[in-house]
């Protein structure tokens, strides 16, 4: 018999500003029982964070509570005084947020900031609390427990850090876990890890958790029931296999529609055969880049960051090659090494054949009208004091003697094939949305006619749904142009739809690379199998955490001292033609372990 | 900059295009009542200060324009000093010369501070070691100082002074320039300018400095406060501006003696120099307040 | 965190000696002869007499030469020996510096406590009546001309009401000089505080605390408090240094018998070996401070104490 501990009524959550309450969240209602997860899913802006946030009475102080009732057994927590409900926080109702990298206070350790949480709610001595934050974080499964009770927030990784506000969180056993977005900001592997931690210590304990996500596939993997929010309010509410397996809303309906899921590509991309047999287009050749480490004195380089190693490729005219690694991969270093934004170490660069390797700015100034980028953050890629229609005329500016009409002209058909406005072109950044901004950039980079195209996580900080239409956009661009892309991505569905091959990154190096179908979906390198197991799949019936978690997190560096020389990297062909092939696993880049 | 982006208007939408500008002007000038007042007020004050000679009712030097020590009256609206010269008279004609002294200064701080922080904050290398080094050294001597040994070698003088003290506070506008240099250069925007082919030139002048400008007028505003106590500071000590010169801060030097006689002489040439200080910083403050509600999304 | 250190010990080294060099050569940007202007007042000085001082000062030799010799004098205790009484620079220094390291401690107690407290108590009620009425008062008190304040408390309290006397020795006549320097510093480090305090009070950390169900002043004492004061001692150095410089103003006003008064009266009678010394020993003073603070800097922030 399912046991209701929380009961949210027609929760109202509204902003103060100098015109009223704007209201963010209209009626929320929901129940939770002991020991199970629910998930609450939505794009940004509709107000599943703000909601979590109120259940602990963590509300900015710009926000207030309009109307409703949080009953946690029996008692409506809204109602409650602020000491009431410093015994519920942490004690009954525990939260864990996004960024774990800001989540720990710097100048205190460890142990410090776990004991006096046990204290705040225990009765026990300052030894007995010492000995239950050790055991907490064994049980996080963090290694040696003893010696991280004195170190600093700053020695430990993100997800190391994510683990120990999940052993705070869970000191002193809480009947629920509030996670806010807990997994967003790590490594997909990271995430793997993290998530069957959650699942595990949930079993152990008997805390029921209320997962705040906008990840289907994190809902798919770790919940029981889900409710689905859109602009602040409740769409839809149901079982995960009800929610994701028969949608009832049609805004539920669109969201997984748009999701990207590996294996779901109806057509893969084919390569117009034409183009195959002429020269590539770009070839790397054994690329190195690294980055030096100034200390001491004078501020000598005393050691290198070896961020890309020894990488080669090559893409033709008009194909999609995608770069996929997670952070630290050196994927994007390689991205702006290509068009020469950073020194090149050694190695190669040719663009239509010519050698163009370190390149100085005035050397590739004619260069750059055929090779282009698109950024991450299409806010921050944008002078927030310009015109966007100026902005996007820019290269035409610097690069061709058209008259102001003419560059008027092309740019207000940039902004029309984009799916922007003439009225647009007169508009300041921060009036569009990241979607619409991205598609600015991408008008941008189309304004020379460029024959390749970087795009640099350029769809990571969109929604899903705004995702799939950039992609869709760039999709037939490159159908009309013959356009190339190198696409650097983390997200292997994203990747699958729109490349042609893909290359799999770690540590700087290339460690498998073949057809986008071939090694998505028969990977034969450990590291890309790894990758692929971590990614969540969006199917409930499929879960795939059956890992217990690994313990050790294996941290190789990639900082080395002057004058190191990394070991020559071997090939291992998979297929006859070459086109598929791994780095040799026992000729790996090995490098000094990190705590 | 050539690079409007025109497109050909008839008369008509150029008329509503106008209105509509100046309505949102206005309505931009009714929400920063306190801005719009104390620019206002500014410009005022110059105004009056700059013309300052042809109409205050004494010579600012004329000795013996009434009684000595007298305090304020009907025919002295702020009284006379120990030598009988009106002192509203010299307050006013002051003026000119205390929001000269802060203008040129400034200006002088300005050009080399930002000159400093741009190349070294664009170009970034060797040079900025260097140049980043020779401030942090400039800096350790605080401005009093420099100004200090500037004059003692120089020879007292107002103008001196002036020079004194622009020299000395460049590095402190070196760094802030330097600092929002960095920041800006860090942005993706930058690159992004870079990639698609802009020159050093463009990307300085047309991309950067847009950015740095704000956070340069609002610490310069503040500035120009500093810049005017620092140069009453020295004309007190009798190392700026020289008797008779009816700077505020020399009227303040010779009070000390007669205090007790018209305490006015002691009063009015601080309460001027703190009314013009407080104007400006209150105006630095307010302009702060409208860059940090900028940068959160929110540009006018 | 050695590492931290030695590189500003380095550069604390590197200042100090530009410091000299700048000194040494500071002679020079005197327009027309520097020993004619020294010796202007003092009508019995013949000129084989100014010949013979200017060969003493090493002004007919070679600039590098002079700099040796001023390097090799300073390294030996010898800061020259002033114009007026020719008494040795270094001694006459020593004796005043006490004084104005008393006055400008004492001025930067009170300017912290008042400030920081004010500063604190403005931030933890951003936006409300107190913070309002404290942020218009530190205006006002970055406005005021720290010299006529002076005068004007010298004019009300000594002169006036007779409480201190006008000048003096001892701790009586160290408050109104001491609360003059304060004054002003105080509204600036008000504001910093303020402004260090609301960055911190909207961090994600603080958040966690309070959601781990810790007590308000807990949360502020401990986690903001803690962190608070990292950025504020490194803005302390600095701050220590414009007081220094006020004091030379304040000493000439209330008469204390600091360097800063000293420093007056040498710029006023061209003694340029006592200017010389007095820039030299201010520098230093200024630069192991800032030293001092570095190193407390970096023993309280664990990102750099630890790696």
């Amino acid at each position: 018999m399912k046991q209701s501990i929380l009961t949210v009524e027609k929760l109202r959550i509204g902003f103060k500003s100098k015109t009223g309450i704007n209201t963010a969240v209209h009626e929320l209602s929901f129940e939770l029982n002991a020991g199970e997860t629910l998930a609450i899913v939505g794009e940004s802006g509709s107000g599943k964070s703000i909601s979590s946030l109120a259940l602990l009475g963590l509300l900015p102080k710009s926000a207030t509570i309009e109307s409703g009732s949080v009953h946690l057994h029996g008692q409506d927590i809204l109602k409650m005084k602020e000491s009431e409900l410093r015994r519920i926080r942490g004690g009954k109702i525990a939260m864990i947020f996004q960024e774990p990298m800001t989540a720990l206070t710097p100048v205190l350790s460890i142990g410090e900031q776990l004991i006096e949480g046990i204290l705040c709610h225990q009765m026990i001595s300052k030894q007995q609390a010492y000995k239950t934050a050790v055991e907490m974080l064994r049980v996080a499964r963090i290694p040696e427990a003893e010696k991280r009770m004195q170190q600093f927030p700053h020695q430990l990784s993100g997800g190391m850090r994510q683990r120990v506000m999940i052993a705070m969180a869970l000191a002193c056993r809480p009947q629920i876990l509030v996670a806010d977005e807990p997994t967003t900001a790590l490594d997909v592997t990271v995430q793997a890890q993290i998530l069957s931690l959650m699942r595990t210590l949930q079993q152990e304990f008997g805390t029921a958790i209320i997962l705040v996500t906008h990840d289907m596939g994190v809902v798919a993997e770790m919940a029981d029931r889900v409710l689905v929010m859109c602009q602040g309010r409740q769409i839809e509410k149901g079982t995960v296999l009800q929610v994701l397996k028969t949608p009832q809303a049609a805004y539920t309906q669109k969201l997984l529609g748009a999701v990207p899921v590996m294996g779901n590509v109806k057509d893969s991309r084919q390569l117009i055969s034409a183009s195959m047999s002429a020269r590539p287009l770009l070839e790397i050749n054994d690329l190195s880049v690294r980055f030096d480490i100034r200390e001491g004195l004078l501020s000598r380089v005393k050691s290198r960051v070896h961020a890309v190693e020894q990488v080669s490729f090559s893409i033709a005219k008009g194909e999609t090659l995608a770069l996929v690694g997670e952070s630290g991969s050196g994927k994007s270093t390689i991205g702006r090494a290509i068009l020469n934004l950073i020194p090149i170490e050694t190695g190669a660069v040719r663009f239509k054949g010519r050698d163009i390797t370190g390149w100085s700015n005035r050397l590739m100034r004619p260069l750059r009208n055929d090779m282009q980028m698109i950024f991450q953050d299409p806010m921050a890629s944008l002078n927030p004091r310009k015109k966007v229609g100026k902005l996007v005329a820019e290269p035409m500016q610097i690069h061709t003697r058209c008259s102001k009409a003419e560059r008027y002209q092309k740019t207000l058909k940039l902004f029309e094939r984009v799916g922007l406005s003439e009225q647009d072109m007169q508009r300041y950044p921060h009036q569009f949305s990241g979607g619409q901004r991205q598609r600015i950039c991408i008008a941008r980079a189309l304004a020379t006619d460029p024959d390749i195209i970087v795009a640099d996580e350029c769809v990571s900080a969109l929604d899903v749904s705004v995702q799939a239409q950039i992609i869709e956009l760039m999709k037939s661009l490159q159908d009309e142009r013959c356009l190339s892309y190198l696409f650097i991505s983390h997200d292997l569905a994203v990747v699958e739809q729109i490349s042609h091959r893909v290359a799999v990154m770690n540590m700087g190096q290339i460690v498998e690379l073949g057809d986008t179908q071939s090694v998505l979906h028969m990977p034969q390198h450990v590291y890309t199998q790894k990758l692929i197991a971590a990614v969540p799949s969006i199917d409930p019936e499929q879960t795939k955490l059956t890992q217990k978690g690994l313990i050790q997190e294996e941290l190789l560096s990639p900082i080395k001292p002057i004058g190191y020389k990394p070991t020559t990297s071997v090939i291992k062909k998979i297929n006859s033609s070459g086109s598929h092939w791994i780095l040799d696993q026992s000729h790996q880049y090995r490098g000094n372990i990190v705590k | 900059m050539a690079n409007e982006l025109h497109k050909p208007q008839n008369t008509n939408s150029y008329f509503w295009a106008t209105l509509g500008v100046l309505h949102s002007t206005i309505k931009w000038l009714v929400k920063r009542r306190f801005l719009f007042f104390l620019g206002l007020l500014t410009s005022i004050l110059v105004a009056l200060s700059l013309s300052a000679n042809h109409w205050v009712p004494f010579d600012p030097e004329q000795m013996a324009a009434g009684p000595r020590l007298k305090p304020p009256s009907s025919s002295h609206w702020f009284g006379t000093d120990e030598f009988g010269r009106d002192i509203f008279s010299r307050i006013m004609v002051g003026m000119r010369l205390t929001l000269q002294v802060g203008f040129v200064s400034v200006c002088i701080s300005l050009s080399i501070g930002m000159t400093v922080g741009l190349i070294a904050g664009y170009f970034g290398g060797w040079l900025e070691r260097l140049l980043m080094r020779a401030m942090d050294v400039l800096f350790s001597f605080t401005e009093i100082l420099i100004a200090l040994a500037l004059v003692a070698v120089l020879g007292p003088s107002l103008e001196n002074a002036m020079i004194a003290i622009g020299i000395a506070a460049v590095p402190f506008y070196a760094r802030v320039c330097y600092g929002a240099v960095l920041v800006e250069r860090n942005k993706p925007y930058t690159e992004a300018a870079i990639s698609i082919g802009a020159s050093h030139a463009r990307i300085i002048f047309y991309h950067l400095l847009p950015n740095v400008l704000p956070i340069m007028i609002v610490v310069s505003t503040i500035g120009l406060s500093n810049a005017i106590l620092a140069a009453s500071g020295l004309s007190y000590l009798g190392l700026g501006a020289q008797p008779p010169s009816p700077e505020w801060g020399a009227m303040l030097a010779a009070s000390k003696n007669y205090f007790q006689r018209a305490p006015s002489l002691l009063f009015i040439p601080g309460l001027s120099i703190m009314t013009i200080v407080l104007i400006f910083n209150l105006l630095g403050d307010q302009l702060r307040q409208m860059l940090d509600y900028n940068d959160q999304g929110k540009h006018s | 965190m050695t590492n931290y250190l030695v590189n500003r010990l380095f550069g604390a080294l590197l200042t100090v000696w530009v410091t000299t060099l700048a000194v040494c050569f500071l002679i020079h940007l005197v327009p027309g002869d520097p020993v004619q202007i020294m010796y202007a007042q003092s009508a019995t000085t013949t000129p084989e007499q100014l010949d013979l001082i200017r060969h003493n000062l090493g002004l007919d030799r070679s600039i590098i030469h002079q700099y040796i010799i001023y390097m090799s004098n300073l390294l030996n205790g010898d800061f020259g020996t002033t114009i007026r009484g020719q008494q040795p620079v270094l001694d006459l220094i020593l004796l005043r510096l006490p004084y104005t390291l008393w006055l400008t401690i004492t001025a930067l107690i009170i300017s912290l406590i008042i400030g920081g407290v004010a500063g604190f108590f403005a931030a933890y009620k951003q936006g409300q009546w107190l913070d309002r009425l404290l942020m218009s008062s530190t205006i006002i008190g970055i406005s005021i001309p720290p010299f006529w304040l002076g005068l004007m408390l010298l004019a009300f309290f000594s002169v006036n009401l007779g409480w201190f006397p006008v000048a003096g020795d001892g701790w009586l006549s160290l408050i109104l000089p001491a609360t003059t320097l304060a004054a002003c510093q105080a509204a600036t480090i008000g504001r910093i505080v303020r402004s260090t305090m609301i960055d911190i009070f909207d961090q994600d950390y603080i958040r966690t605390a309070y959601a781990k169900g810790l007590s308000k002043p807990r949360v502020l004492g401990r986690h903001a408090l803690r962190s608070g004061m990292v950025p504020i001692i490194s803005i302390l150095g600095m701050q220590f240094a414009y007081m220094m410089g006020g004091a030379i103003v304040v000493e000439y006003i209330f008469s204390w018998n600091g360097l800063g008064r000293l420093a007056i009266q040498a710029i006023f009678q061209r003694d340029y070996p006592l200017i010389q010394g007095f820039i030299l020993t201010f520098s230093i003073i200024v630069v192991l401070v800032s030293v001092l603070m570095d190193v407390l800097y970096a023993s309280l922030d664990p990102r750099i104490s630890r790696k």
